[in-house]
């Protein structure tokens, strides 16, 4: 290996040549990565992760989406046809959501969604070659928390950071409940949809999230939330 | 030729004091000569804009252009091309009055951004790249290619290799000025900008302006080749700034 | 098939009224709060980019020598041109849109900048008739979170004062253009400041936004955009959307702008000062040396300010604040209105010692001072400027000390008094002496600075400088009056000169008898047939 996890790669970057090493080495290879004959190169700047055993990909800081499947988004309907939605979310084509892919909906029972509104949906379709596809249920036909997001408020986010926060050693979300009670829908796309009880809660959230892209580190992060946490409360007083 | 005549006056007091002297004179020459073949002061700027996907700012000098990168994002009907991303650069001068044709920058900055990105993963898409100028004086090729190679680094548009860019300029004595400011560009007989990627440091873009022996070609493009390497760095110390924050990410 | 516009969701437009319906901002500002504006200057003349928030706008401006138009041969020309460089892009967007906002943008500048006369044309004359400087102000989008036309403004108003012409000599028929580098170039000469801000309004103007960035803007049902100087003499005024407006809410907009351009023009001057200072010691100026700390992208606000909370003013019925006691001219009335919305309620802040101390000063001035209380009281009504809004803010602050009830009045006597009183004391109370004498100084302090203010104005006056009431515009209307008066009269009396020569011929000739000169006299106002044949013969000489 030339790179060791934790180090700045750059497009180009030759991490291993599968020439020179021994064939028993397995790579698994994720975002950021790619093979180019018997080499293994990186594709984009970042700085080089690895999970146990030989799993490795790039963190790069991106704010475009770039549709994955299975990846749960929060799109905004733009345009609404026959038996078909077509969703923005933030990539290079608009999706498309059928208007039978909810729970129990039938032909006769549609689900009445409007241009303007908020869905979450997870992606069934995602290639270069195709228009993506979303979906509101898993493969059983459960809702799973999926469907339209009424009210609350939405905010957008780098990719690494709404990435981060479904992280488990990334306990943002939860510092903030201890004290807020509030919904929130992390979409993939680096949506984040929010619903407090009130209109202070949900901004508190979202300065919260919105200023948690700058965190360095995880005590950063605690500070931060315990100043939320402080002035949200004394703005309480205050009314 | 002073150093010339102090050397004459040997004596045994003062000898070793001329000897350093003189030294320092040929010091200061070949200093002044190599600084010819130096690059001016370059000052990176990753992510300096809120909106839009990636932005640079790339300052060599007293030259600086601002890059910002787009995509892949919706493409027009009519300029869609259907295995492949489609690439745009758009140059604009900060003042529009004075005229002057950039179609010929704004191509060599597109053949290079084709060789280096990925178009093949994102068909029917469009990835577009304004580069503004902000400050002109000298090389502007090699510094609106190195601001749009980081704009792309920092939109995380998948390249296969990076790319940097230097402008050599060759004086009327035929020596070799790197990175030419505007005065020294207008002394040169011919400009010379070169891009190389940085797997194999092969030339991805070339532009000439007047005339040039084939050795001198060559003899710049080696140098510039070298050059290059430095700006590599440059571009990883950059990274490495605007990364630094995120230690440890989940796994997607 | 009816798609989403402008690609917000329903949620955030109606999370947006609901923010503000709680008097709150998402991004923490209060209402009247515009965010901060940071501005760089490059290395070429002319050369400058503005940040108002996120939003960021590059201005350069380049001269060129042209022949002027045949209806204005002695005055340049100031052309102004935006550029978004998306609009010629293959990326999928709304292009209509984008080329609207760019013609309002350039029509709102063309309005502010060159149609309120803030260049002074005349001195871009280089020879009469033939040939004058055509000024060009090109502004780059870079990045547009809301408030474009605003930062625009500040861009090419920095840029406009920045930015240095060639030097011109005149050898008889020769005109010589001096390169930048064989002499210094000079500056323009700008008469007046003026700064566009935009107000966004919500639920039929009942809320107002004072400039909204770009999530505010799409949420809105109108805009409307002011244009003012620090003098307070509006400059442009533009509403699109269909909300309608009570006057008094466009008055009031229209006094933000103006304490606005008052504090924004003072941070360009400082900026420039900065800039010039760099020049004149040689060091290193320009982007390359200067631009990194602007480059920053500022993070949204980091926490909801608890200060901010309680400084934000809540929205009242504005029509009970106009009814206050018109006293006199309405602008007076004006100033009081801004007065009342600057000052928070109940909150224990230092403006309340300071209102109380200011309530001494003006006590001060009249009792001690009285002289310089009269030059400055004739200085603030001396305003020869057309408008009569134009009142200089000093006399009027103090106006407005003077009418607004002062909470501690019984303190009736000035400081100083007090304090020899309290020595006079069998038992002085030091402590007591000390406060006296450091509100005495504290008031001698303001007057000082009051004092050194109107001379400053003055000197501006005596030194023929372009200043806040000057009379400059309208004493060259009155010149140019004097002037036709005195042809006129001329006229005339050349006329009445012939008529008598004429009259004296015919006498002479004998055609007329001398007994009924005086009946000619007495004749020869208009109307009579003796006089008329000869009016018809003189006009052909004119």
């Amino acid at each position: 290996m030339n790179f060791e996890p934790g180090e700045i790669v750059m497009p180009g970057d030759v991490l291993v040549d599968l020439d020179i090493t021994p064939s028993e080495s397995r790579f698994i290879i994720g975002p950021g990565l790619r093979r180019e004959d018997n080499k293994i190169l990186a594709s984009k700047s970042g700085i080089l992760q690895k999970k146990e055993p030989h799993i490795f990909w790039v963190n790069s800081k991106e704010r475009r989406y770039v549709p994955v499947r299975g990846d749960a988004i929060i799109g905004i309907i733009i345009q609404k046809g026959a038996d078909t939605y077509r969703v923005d979310i933030g990539a290079s084509e608009p999706a498309s959501l059928s208007v039978l892919a909810f729970e129990g909906a039938t032909k006769k029972t549609k689900p009445i969604l409007q241009i303007g509104d908020l869905v979450y949906a997870r992606l069934l379709v995602a290639n270069k070659d195709m228009e993506p596809e979303l979906v509101c249920m898993d493969s059983a036909g459960r809702k799973r928390g999926l469907g339209p997001l009424e009210e609350g408020f939405l905010i957008t986010l780098p990719l690494h950071t709404a990435r981060r926060l479904l992280s488990s050693d990334w306990p943002l979300l939860h510092l903030l409940g201890r004290e807020i009670s509030y919904e929130a829908a992390v979409g993939l796309n680096g949506r984040v949809w929010i619903k407090g009880r009130t209109i202070k809660d949900t901004l508190a959230v979202a300065t919260a999230l919105e200023t948690s892209s700058e965190c360095r580190s995880e005590s950063e992060m605690r500070c931060l939330v315990e100043r939320i946490l402080a002035c949200r409360a004394g703005v309480a007083q205050e009314d | 030729m002073k150093g010339d005549a102090r050397v004459k006056i040997t004596t045994q007091d003062t000898g070793k004091s001329l000897e350093v002297e003189l030294n320092a004179k040929q010091k200061e020459v070949s200093a002044t000569a190599n600084e010819y073949l130096k690059l001016r002061p370059m000052i990176l700027q990753m992510s300096c804009y809120a909106r839009g996907d990636g932005a640079a700012i790339c300052m060599q000098g007293d030259t600086v252009i601002s890059a910002q990168a787009t995509g892949p994002a919706e493409v027009k009907l009519q300029k869609e091309i259907m295995d492949k991303a489609t690439i745009e650069v758009i140059f604009r001068t900060k003042s529009t009055g004075t005229g002057g044709n950039y179609v010929l920058l704004e191509k060599s900055v597109r053949d290079a951004c084709e060789t280096a990105i990925l178009t093949t993963l994102h068909p029917r898409s469009a990835i577009s790249i304004i580069l503004l100028e902000m400050q002109n004086y000298g090389s502007l090729l090699s510094c609106c290619l190195n601001a749009c190679c980081l704009a792309l680094l920092d939109a995380g548009v998948p390249m296969n290799s990076t790319f940097a860019a230097v402008t050599i300029g060759i004086s009327k004595d035929d020596d070799l000025i790197v990175d030419p400011d505007d005065t020294q560009e207008e002394e040169c007989e011919s400009l010379l900008t070169f891009a190389f990627e940085s797997q194999n440091l092969e030339l991805v873009a070339s532009h000439a302006d007047g005339q040039f022996t084939a050795e001198t070609f060559i003899k710049c493009m080696k140098l510039a080749c070298e050059i290059s390497q430095e700006i590599f760095q440059e571009f990883r110390k950059c990274v490495k700034k605007q990364h630094i924050e995120i230690e440890k990410e989940g796994p997607t | 098939m009816i798609s989403l516009k402008d690609g917000t969701s329903t949620s955030e437009k109606t999370f947006l009224l609901g923010v503000l319906k709680e008097h709150r901002r998402i991004d923490g500002r209060s209402f009247n709060d515009a965010r901060n504006v940071d501005i760089s200057f490059g290395k070429d003349f002319g050369c400058c980019v503005a940040s108002l928030g996120n939003t960021r706008v590059m201005c350069q401006v380049t001269c060129q020598v042209k022949a002027p138009k045949a209806t204005r041969p002695n005055e340049g020309f100031l052309f102004i041109n935006v550029d978004f460089p998306l609009m010629s892009s293959i990326l999928l967007l709304d292009n209509d849109q984008l080329l609207q906002t760019r013609t309002e943008l350039v029509r709102l500048l063309e309005r502010c900048y060159k149609e309120a006369r803030v260049v002074d044309m005349e001195s871009l004359c280089i020879v009469g008739e033939e040939k004058v400087w055509e000024l060009r102000v090109d502004i780059s989008i870079m990045c547009d979170d809301g408030g474009m036309i605003d930062c625009a403004s500040i861009a090419a108003l920095s840029a406009l004062c920045h930015f240095r012409r060639p030097d011109v000599t005149l050898e008889g028929e020769e005109v010589t253009i001096h390169s930048i580098k064989s002499r210094d170039p000079i500056k323009l000469s700008i008469h007046h400041m003026p700064i566009l801000v935009s107000f966004s309004f919500y639920e039929n103007g009942k809320f107002v936004l004072m400039d909204p960035d770009q999530r505010e803007q799409k949420g809105s049902e109108g805009l409307m955009v002011v244009g003012a100087n620090p003098f307070r003499e509006l400059c442009t005024l533009h509403r699109t959307g269909s909300v309608p407006l009570i006057k008094d809410q466009v008055r009031r907009c229209a006094e933000m702008v103006a304490l606005r351009a008052r504090s924004l023009v003072g941070y360009i001057k400082k900026e420039l000062e900065k800039d010039g200072a760099l020049r004149s010691k040689r060091e290193h100026a320009g982007f390359a040396a200067h631009l990194p700390r602007s480059l920053m992208v500022k993070p949204p606000v980091e926490v909801i300010d608890v200060e901010r909370e309680t400084r934000d003013i809540p929205m009242r019925d504005i029509v009970q604040r106009v009814s206050a006691k018109r006293t006199g001219n309405e602008v007076e009335n004006m100033s009081i209105e801004v007065g009342k919305w600057d000052v928070p309620k109940g909150t224990k802040d230092e403006s309340d010692f300071d209102e109380s101390s200011a309530s001494s000063d003006v006590e001060m001035v009249q009792q001690v001072t009285a002289e310089e209380k009269k030059t400055v009281e004739e200085i603030s009504i001396m305003s020869d400027s057309e408008e009569d809004e134009v009142v200089a803010l000093g006399a009027a602050d103090l106006g407005f000390q003077r009418q607004k009830p002062k909470p501690k009045e019984k303190i009736g006597k000035p400081a100083d008094s007090q304090a020899l009183q309290e020595l006079s004391k069998d038992k002085p109370s030091l402590k007591q002496v000390d406060g006296h004498a450091a509100t005495f100084l504290k008031t001698l302090g303001n007057v000082d600075k009051e004092l050194g203010k109107q001379i400053n104005y003055l000197t501006q006056v005596s030194t023929g400088q372009p200043h806040e009431g000057s009379s400059y515009a309208a004493q060259k209307v009155l010149q140019m009056a004097l002037h036709r008066l005195e042809h006129a009269r001329s006229r005339v009396n050349e006329s009445e000169r012939i008529r008598a020569s004429h009259m004296q011929q015919l006498i002479n000739a004998g055609f007329i008898s001398r007994p009924q000169s005086q009946q000619m006299q007495q004749a020869t106002q208009p109307g009579t047939p003796a006089v008329q044949p000869q009016t018809p013969q003189q006009q052909p000489q004119m």
